[in-house]
Order: C-alpha cells, then sequence, then structure tokens
C-alpha cells in the first residue's frame, strides 16, 4: 500500500502539472459551449442596419458597386464573394466572416459584424478538436482524468482519505449525475 | 530521481503515440456537377465521388462538421467527419466528396409530424406542422413520389480565386 501511495502521489503531482494548461483550456472552453443557446462564444457579433442608394442588382457594374458598398458600410476592402440567395436579396461576404445582406429593392441593409473573442476563440477551437494531432493529446489528457480520478483514493490516509471525508465527498460526486438520470 | 526519471518517460511515451494515416480509395472518372443544377444531375451520381464548387455559406457553429455551399440558384450541405476551417466562410470552393441523397416522403412527414407535436413552444410547434403541411402539399403538386434531398461526404477541397 505504501508504494501504490508514493506512486499515486508521484503521478497525480506530475500529470496534473503537464496537463494544467489544458484543464484551464478545456474548462473555459467547457463553460462557454455549454452556453452556445445564450451567446456565440467565438465571436462578439454587432449588427447594424442601413440604407443605400448604390445599385446591387446584378449588371455590368456590379463587382464595382459592391465594392463601393463595402467601403462606405464596413470600412474595408477586404470582400471575398457574394451571391443572391433570392432574386432581390444579396449576400456579400467579408474577411473573418462578417456579411453584409442587401435587399436590391429598396436598399435596406444589415451587417453582421463578427469580431474573435480572444482567449475562448482559440480555446473552443481546440476543445472542438481540430485535427487527428490533437485528438491523440486530449484523449492522454482524457485518459490522465481519470488517472487523477483513481490515484485520489490513494493518495490521503486517515480521516481526510478515502475511508473518511475524502469517501463522502467520493459519493455525493457520484450520486449527483445518477440523481440527474434518474429525473431527468 | 529516480522516480522523476521514470515519470518522464511515462509522460514522454504517452505523448509520442501516433495516429496511423487513413488512406483514400483512388477515385475514377470524378463527375464535376454544377450546385445550380444539382437536382438535374445528381440523380445519375449518387453514392460517387463528385466535384462541386460553391461559396460556403456558413460553417455549422456547433459542432463545425458541416458547410452550407451555396450559388444564385442552389444550396446543398456539406458533411465531414472533422471540423471545417470557419474562415471558409464566404470563399469559392471546389468540394470533393460522395453525393448522397436522402429520400423525402409520406413516411418523413409522419416523423416530422411526430416529432413537431413533441414541441413544447406552441409557436414552433404550430410552424413545424405548417411546413410539413405545406411540404406534403408541394410534394402531391409535383406529382412524384418523393423528394431527394442531396448532400455531400467531404473528401477534400480547394479553395479558387
Amino acid at each position: 500500500m505504501k508504494q501504490i501511495r508514493k506512486w499515486s502521489r508521484i503521478l497525480h503531482r506530475d500529470f496534473g502539472f503537464l496537463f494544467i494548461g489544458t484543464s484551464i483550456i478545456f474548462g473555459l472552453s467547457g463553460i462557454a459551449l455549454n452556453h452556445l443557446a445564450d451567446w456565440n462564444p467565438n465571436y462578439s457579433v454587432e449588427n447594424k442596419q442601413f440604407k443605400t442608394d448604390i445599385e446591387l442588382r446584378k449588371n455590368i457594374t456590379t463587382d464595382q458597386n459592391i465594392r463601393a458598398l463595402v467601403n462606405s458600410i464596413a470600412d474595408t476592402d477586404d470582400m471575398r464573394k457574394y451571391y443572391y440567395p433570392e432574386g432581390n436579396r444579396i449576400k456579400i461576404f467579408l474577411k473573418g466572416g462578417s456579411s453584409i445582406i442587401v435587399n436590391t429593392d429598396n436598399g435596406m441593409g444589415r451587417i453582421e459584424l463578427l469580431k474573435r473573442r480572444p482567449l475562448f476563440y482559440q480555446s473552443n477551437f481546440l476543445h472542438y478538436n481540430p485535427n487527428r494531432w490533437w485528438t491523440w493529446f486530449s484523449d492522454a489528457f482524457s485518459a490522465s482524468l481519470i488517472l487523477f480520478a483513481l490515484t485520489s483514493f490513494f493518495m490521503v490516509k486517515g480521516k481526510r482519505g478515502v475511508w473518511g471525508s475524502g469517501g463522502i465527498y467520493t459519493l455525493i460526486g457520484i450520486i449527483i449525475p445518477i440523481l440527474f438520470l434518474i429525473f431527468s | 530521481m529516480k522516480n522523476r526519471i521514470q515519470t518522464s518517460v511515462m509522460i514522454a511515451s504517452i505523448l509520442l503515440l501516433i495516429s496511423c494515416g487513413s488512406e483514400k480509395a483512388p477515385v475514377s472518372e470524378m463527375a464535376t456537377i454544377s450546385l445550380d443544377l444539382l437536382q438535374e444531375e445528381a440523380p445519375k451520381h449518387v453514392n460517387q465521388t463528385i466535384k462541386i464548387s460553391g461559396i460556403a455559406d456558413h460553417v455549422c457553429k456547433h459542432g463545425g462538421k458541416k458547410i452550407l455551399l451555396v450559388s444564385n440558384e442552389n444550396n446543398v450541405h456539406v458533411f465531414s467527419k472533422e471540423r471545417f476551417d470557419e474562415n471558409l466562410v464566404g470563399q469559392e470552393l471546389i468540394i470533393t466528396g460522395i453525393l448522397g441523397e436522402n429520400i423525402i416522403d409520406e413516411s418523413t412527414f409522419q416523423k416530422w409530424e411526430e416529432d413537431a407535436n413533441t414541441i413544447e413552444d406552441h409557436a414552433s410547434k404550430i410552424s413545424s406542422l405548417e411546413y410539413v403541411t405545406v411540404m406534403r402539399d408541394s410534394l402531391k403538386a409535383s406529382g412524384k413520389d418523393y423528394f431527394s434531398d442531396y448532400y455531400v461526404d467531404y473528401i477534400s477541397h480547394q479553395i479558387t480565386e
């Protein structure tokens, strides 16, 4: 038992240090993504209405006219593509995910300006498992979470250990999800 | 010190796990389909590897594994096993993928109705049921037995200028 306790402490400590950064990333993005219905965790979104006299119906100067609109409304010339989702509606994409939609009949439009949320954007990107390499690394992190749980049983002895208050906390942590499953 | 070295070796071993590369099946006689003419051209290419181009309108914000590819006349969903880069939005892409087809028929409408009836919000429920009615009437008017909802299972993409 002495050896098990010793190794539990060593593994818990060293893997704990190794995954401090990853824990913060997954913790932060976990909270952010839990509330997807309430906010956009990657971008802050600003919507502005406008009216334009620029002719945006399909014609020989469409490209030029669209650029003029983008310059005047978005204060940028960093435009991507555009298309007409309906006959009288044009959608123009800007770099960075922002977009403009205009009714070509009456010139009424809306610009949706997206701005990346620092830290959240990067954390969410990683949480969403961007590629195979990250899959392996995050699998190692997940396995370490199991390791943390198992080693915590043996790290402390006495009344603060698994046969004392530690055991009560463990039971509470197991009962809460079970109750949730029963009553949800 | 010995323990520390042993622990370090264990950590390094886990981090050095290397994934196997996946091989894609060879593709022969790949058809290029116009997104504008998807409904006309798709039936003869279902379950085949195709190329299709369009503008990425948005990447699904929940999983990031679905793109809506659009043109002036049409749109199609592209599904991937891995997350798409959000930076693709607004760019014109040539997608290589396998064309799939979902059949929308009376049994689909019944399923939609069942799902709609479970919606608690009254306005959403009515709206969903109305949509089913519109679709059912539309199918009847078309004289067909079913509608085809085409999609693409993503293999790769190119960005066009």
